[in-house]
């Protein structure tokens, strides 16, 4: 079984993970094309790529299972220290050297772009963390931080009034030369509206029961 | 390229509107006095933002004038400008001379006489402002050419390929501001840059699209119009200017004002967030914009 997953994808037993990459890359490109050529030849590429999606996987796991025994040691804590230390061009390299780019290393390369300021780079990775492995709560949690952060004040977000509340209490609620904050700037601009309405609404009930709240109206 | 950092006009106090004014008005007629008539077509929006933000952060403050201008037989109050306003206008000059320089060189612009012209007319006052600031026209020169390197790869990463903009921008600020730079004002300008390549990409996607000039949205997507391409890609394009618009929120937080709170206040917090709305609400016409 070893055997015919690399002859299906046409690659050495002792092939990295960039070579098997690349192997399946060419094949299935070429594959997914001729599937929707007419008669035997599209059906033949149909079942050629179901089965070189089967030996992709194997392959993976069997040089993730190489990987591991040749690299018992943590390789992440050097690149964390590296990143928290600003060493951003050097936690990069050591980065780039590793082969196997399991879950965690998407997760280690999001925060190299994140300290860049690279945003859309970042969410990116996390989100190809979380595809790699749903079940772990880390990638899971830093992806929602990371949504919630940059959608602070997103006028296209729809925020009940009570979180609203709240974020404005966490947050600095100060108004700056006399601007309100904008996310209270958008509630405020229909501030007038409301006023009015509820000033039409107390002379109506008023004048049901018999007074006259507004004079005029 | 320029234009898309403005003031929300409509939420202005009226004061902070004539303070900007004056300063925009006194951008031009210093533009004018340093590089010729010609140039003071190059006054933009976004270098206001320049002028009121490096002499609050220096500490410095405007003396006014009262003149008329070749719009506006009316006199109005106009910033005098000073030796920091000079180097603005030439930090100006050099934006404009390496952006019609890699129009140039784009063998994908359809006019390359045209953009050959351009350079000549502008080159001469290049050399004024590259004798004044010889770092900035070197870091430019190498940013540019980085830039037309990933064009060339046709990069899709949107980050890296704004990435030297941006960098432009900080280390503009950083020359103007010397010792009284802080690494909040530096980021805010490089996320400032990173969302004006954001928002001139998103805008010129039909322009792009037509005239097959390099658009990183564009690179491996086919394009059938801005409606289709907005439906397919709402949240990316949302995600990409809110979170470079979150980001200087933070970093002009952390930011103390004085002079020219009021305008700058109103240009970070409310003009980059009107114009991201109205480019994702595919709205913008963002060219014109008058103040």
């Amino acid at each position: 079984m070893y055997k015919d997953a690399y002859s299906v994808l046409g690659i050495n037993s002792d092939a990295t993970f960039v070579e098997i990459d690349e192997a399946y890359r060419v094949l299935s490109m070429k594959y997914k094309t001729d599937r929707f050529l007419e008669g035997e030849e599209g059906t033949l590429a149909t079942k050629k790529l179901e089965e070189l999606e089967l030996a992709y996987a194997e392959c993976r796991e069997l040089a993730k299972s190489r990987a591991s025994y040749d690299n018992p040691t943590y390789k992440y804590d050097a690149i964390s220290s590296l990143v928290k230390s600003g060493s951003l061009e050097e936690a990069q390299k050591k980065l780039d050297n590793i082969e196997y780019r399991d879950a965690d290393w998407h997760y280690y390369q999001s925060i190299i772009y994140y300290k860049k300021n690279w945003l859309d780079d970042s969410k990116k990775q996390l989100e190809i963390s979380v595809n790699l492995d749903p079940t772990n709560q880390k990638y899971t949690n830093a992806l929602s931080r990371l949504n919630e952060d940059m959608a602070k004040t997103n006028p296209f977000n729809q925020p009940n009034a009570n979180m609203n509340q709240s974020n404005q209490n966490n947050q600095n609620n100060q108004n700056r030369a006399g601007y309100a904050q904008p996310t209270q700037q958008q509630q405020n601009s229909k501030a007038c509206c409301d006023t009015c309405c509820c000033m039409m609404c107390m002379d109506n009930c008023c004048e049901c029961c018999g007074g006259d709240l507004i004079s005029c109206c | 390229m320029f234009g898309y950092v403005i003031p929300d006009k409509m939420n202005m106090y009226m004061k902070d509107y004539y303070h900007y004014r004056a300063h925009y008005c006194g951008l031009c007629k210093r533009i004018g006095q340093d590089c010729g008539q010609f140039m003071r077509l190059s006054t933009n929006y976004d270098l206001v933002f320049l002028d009121l933000l490096v002499h609050d952060i220096l500490g410095l403050k405007s003396e006014y004038k009262n003149e008329p201008c070749i719009l506006s037989p009316k006199k109005k109050s106009i910033a005098k400008g000073d030796e920091v306003t000079d180097r603005i206008v030439d930090v100006n000059t050099l934006l404009m001379y390496y952006k019609l320089l890699d129009d140039k060189l784009d063998s994908r612009k359809p006019n390359p006489v045209k953009s050959l012209a351009r350079v000549a007319v502008v080159s001469s006052k290049y050399k004024k402002a590259k004798k004044h600031l010889p770092e900035l026209d070197s870091l430019f020169a190498t940013e540019y050419g980085r830039l037309r390197d990933y064009e060339k790869a046709n990069e899709t990463s949107i980050d890296k390929l704004a990435d030297p903009f941006a960098n432009m921008l900080r280390q503009s600020i950083k020359q103007l501001l010397g010792d009284k730079s802080t690494e909040a004002v530096e980021n805010l300008m490089y996320f400032l840059g990173k969302w004006i390549y954001f928002i001139d990409a998103i805008d010129d996607l039909d322009k792009d699209n037509k005239k097959k000039e390099f658009n990183p949205l564009l690179v491996g997507y086919n394009y059938e119009g801005k409606d289709k391409f907005f439906a397919d890609n709402f949240a990316r394009l949302e995600f990409i200017l809110m979170s470079s618009y979150n980001k200087m929120y933070e970093c002009f937080q952390q930011i103390e004002l004085t002079i020219n709170e009021g305008p700058l206040t109103n240009i970070v917090w409310y003009g980059i967030l009107m114009r991201s709305k109205e480019i994702l609400n595919n709205k913008c016409d963002c060219k014109k914009a008058r103040i």
